[in-house]
């Protein structure tokens, strides 16, 4: 029996387990980013989630209280008054300009769906459910082939920049940017798939800020499952002009089946 | 004043909250952020970076405390304590540095040593169903899951602090957490 576990397994048995993996926290961070976009796309999966996540709950009890510094509260009043003042209402609504395409279907998916809920409950604050972004329904339940994902770490710091996904069902590639990650100003930021014989192909510019949706260019699609890489590049605003990338690749990552 | 008290009064101050109210903000935070500084001090293991996830997870809940939903069954405080938990988790995954090694009795020793009474975040009955399963694991086995689950470790990591290879790791966490789902459901 291999030792490595299957990242996208079959069985709901498997399915289970990785639910609980995820629960407990042993997963590394691609397969972390990974169940947390099955999450978003499966009810079914973010409800095993959240049955692990009560189960193992009561060893919070057990965790022992510390007392955070005094200054702490005064920066989250800080944080908090500049940042959203009044908060973001609830139910949480996809932004317009966020998702132009597909806008019915996730909304109806946000409102309809009580099944979806775990998920919504579950992963906020993540990288797959960023406000604004349509928390329970970014992704939705694929039937064309697995989902990609691909965690875009910075050079430098090693740190998550952007979490990318491919949904095939809907031709789609849904991009969230991590706390971390921030260009020069008057830049853009320029994804790229870079499949097996290496040559950047241009996906689109993402917006540092927020979670974005782009069409997936349909001559990229079987590239994409060619052990592809996703890199992000700085360019000029508006993206590169020349096919390629002109800046520093400042972030990349590899696509994994989920 | 009783878990239950102080169980839906967190939950009316996070209704409260999502409307917007900063005041309840604070009662949130003075009623639960010791706890989840704990949690994440645990993961973390430096004051400061712990500190850092605790404020992005209150600026997290003052933005989407309307997520929170009591009919799911999570309560309140598990609700905040697995969101800082999972920030600290991506937090600890997203730099390089390993973890010291710090000697496993720490676990073990949390564990043991808390009374039975503190173990009601979830109710008694959710308590005293997981201390059972948990029981009826190898010993090994059962320090190895709350180990996992106090330090937020990947299986490589788990591996290297209890001296097992990883795939002995891997078959051991993998066993206990189907054995547990069965003792679990049969609860």
């Amino acid at each position: 029996m291999s030792e490595e576990p299957p990242i996208g397994p079959d069985e709901a048995q498997d399915e289970d387990l990785f639910a609980a993996e995820y629960a407990l926290g042993v997963l590394d961070a691609a397969q972390r980013a990974a169940a947390e976009a099955r999450a978003a796309a499966d009810p079914a999966f973010a409800e095993a989630v959240l049955w692990w996540t009560i189960r193992f709950s009561p060893l919070l009890a057990l965790v022992p209280e510390v007392e955070p510094s005094e200054a702490l509260w005064l920066r989250i009043e800080a944080a908090t008054a500049r940042r959203s003042d009044p908060p973001i209402p609830p139910p949480p609504e996809p932004a317009n300009d966020v998702a132009p395409r597909g806008l019915g279907v996730w909304r109806a998916w946000a409102v309809g769906a009580s099944a979806v809920a775990a998920a919504a409950v579950l992963f906020i604050g993540l990288r797959f459910a960023a406000p604004g972004a349509g928390p329970s329904a970014i992704l939705p339940s694929s039937a064309g082939g697995p989902t990609l994902v691909a965690t875009l770490n910075l050079k430098e710091s090693g740190a998550a920049a952007v979490t990318v996904a491919y949904d095939p069902v809907r031709s789609t590639i849904y991009a969230a940017p991590d706390a971390e990650f921030s260009i020069p100003k008057a830049r853009a930021a320029e994804l790229w798939l870079i499949p097996a014989d290496g040559k950047p192909r241009a996906l689109g510019v993402i917006d540092p800020a927020k979670p974005a949706t782009m069409p997936m260019p349909p001559e990229f699609r079987t590239l994409a499952r060619q052990k592809a890489q996703v890199a992000l590049s700085i360019e000029p605003a508006g993206g590169s002009t020349t096919g390629a990338p002109t800046g520093p690749v400042i972030a990349g990552g590899a696509f994994v089946e989920i | 004043m009783t878990a239950d008290d102080d169980r839906s009064r967190l939950a009316r101050a996070l209704g409260d909250v999502a409307k917007g109210d900063r005041a309840a903000l604070q009662t949130v935070y003075r009623q639960t952020s010791a706890k989840l500084l704990g949690v994440c001090l645990r993961i973390l293991e430096d004051r400061s970076e712990a500190e850092d996830v605790l404020q992005e997870t209150y600026i997290t809940v003052w933005n989407r405390a309307g997520a929170f939903d009591p009919e799911r069954g999570l309560s309140p405080i598990t609700w905040l304590a697995t969101i800082a938990r999972n920030k600290a988790i991506d937090r600890l995954r997203s730099t390089a540095r390993g973890k010291s090694a710090r000697p496993l009795e720490d676990a073990v020793e949390v564990a043991d040593d808390a009374p039975p009474a503190d173990l009601a975040l979830e109710g008694s009955q959710t308590a005293a169903q997981l201390q059972r399963c948990l029981g009826e694991l190898e010993p090994k086995h059962a320090l190895a899951v709350r180990t996992a689950f106090f330090e937020g470790v990947t299986y490589e990591r788990l591996a290297e602090r209890m001296g097992a290879p990883v795939g002995t790791m891997k078959s051991w966490i993998r066993r206990s957490l189907q054995r547990l789902r069965t003792c679990l459901e049969a609860a």
